[in-house]
């Protein structure tokens, strides 16, 4: 089975598509279960108040939310191999409002053996519409028909 | 005897293991929250049930979502950084069970750091997900401008 990443050329970027990051898909998210009688759970990600009583001037966006964004992409490209050692390690290095516009970016930096596998090797990160990165990281993947770009 | 605030707690020590069922409804909300309808979520691949999108199982993984999670009056916490290993599929209608077990703690800058890792697991007792996270806590009401981390 060939998976998208199988396509890619080293050094070529994929983007997820952006998204607008909603007050309805923060409370989607951290607002718990939809049929919860508490819902939505009143914390720093879905309640004005809440954050104001931190000392944070608005909601803060969980930073799970576009990291979401991010493995969806990587499911995207990387195919049922994600699911067999897919890995991701990221550091958020400024927040997200409500209302920001997201995207994820994935960029292959090559091949690897990795205990005799062939293992895609990524710079991740998610910006936005500043061009400003709000995650940034790496991952690698297993993948299927590779072994004869390994370095 | 009650259990010790988060931000006690040293290397070795587990935060109680979380037990949740992810049904259809919760996939889908989840799905809404990130935009993605990809169908191996929605209608599953090869006669086998729906995935579970890796955000569901992110969104439980940290330690807050502990039954035994404490966190001392006037403190917070925030996520800095995370290591994340998908180990195999997870599909709609199962019960995971979620551990935590802290791994480091330090000072720096007068925050208080403990570094722990997340373990989800399947019913047949299978490891999905193991994330290694790095936090932070801090006293409430000292942070005044849009913070540069996400809190958790």
């Amino acid at each position: 089975m060939t998976s998208r990443i199988d396509g890619m050329a080293v050094g070529e970027v994929a983007w997820s598509h952006p998204r607008t990051l909603s007050l309805a898909r923060a409370l989607a998210l951290s607002g718990g279960p939809w049929d919860s009688p508490s819902w939505p759970d009143r914390n720093l990600h879905t309640s004005a108040a809440a954050a104001e009583e931190a000392g944070l001037s608005q909601i803060v966006v969980s930073g799970t939310q576009w990291e979401g964004y991010l493995v969806g992409l990587l499911v995207e490209l990387c195919g049922p191999g994600w699911f067999d050692g897919g890995t991701v390690d990221i550091k958020i290095p400024r927040s997200v409002r409500i209302g920001d516009v997201i995207r994820a970016a994935a960029r292959l930096e090559g091949f690897s053996d990795r205990e005799g596998r062939t293992t895609a090797e990524l710079a991740v990160w998610c910006e936005n519409a500043s061009g400003e990165q709000v995650m940034i990281g790496t991952a690698r993947c297993v993948v299927a028909a590779r072994d004869a770009r390994i370095a | 005897m009650e259990t010790k605030y988060a931000h006690e707690m040293q290397a070795g020590e587990r935060y109680a293991p979380l037990r949740f069922t992810v049904t259809a409804d919760l996939n889908q909300q989840f799905l809404f929250a990130v935009e993605d309808y990809n169908a191996i979520y929605l209608r599953g691949v090869d006669g086998r049930p729906p995935l579970v999108h890796p955000v569901l199982l992110m969104h439980m993984t940290p330690r807050t979502r502990s039954p035994s999670y404490r966190q001392a009056a006037g403190m917070g916490s925030a996520f800095a950084r995370d290591r994340s290993v998908y180990l195999r599929p997870a599909y709609q209608g199962t019960t995971f069970e979620v551990t935590w077990e802290v791994s480091q703690t330090y000072e720096q800058r007068d925050k208080i750091y403990q570094d722990y890792v997340a373990a989800v697991f399947d019913a047949d007792g299978g490891l999905v997900l193991r994330r290694e996270l790095s936090s932070t806590f801090f006293s409430l009401g000292k942070v005044k401008t849009f913070p540069k981390a996400a809190a958790s």
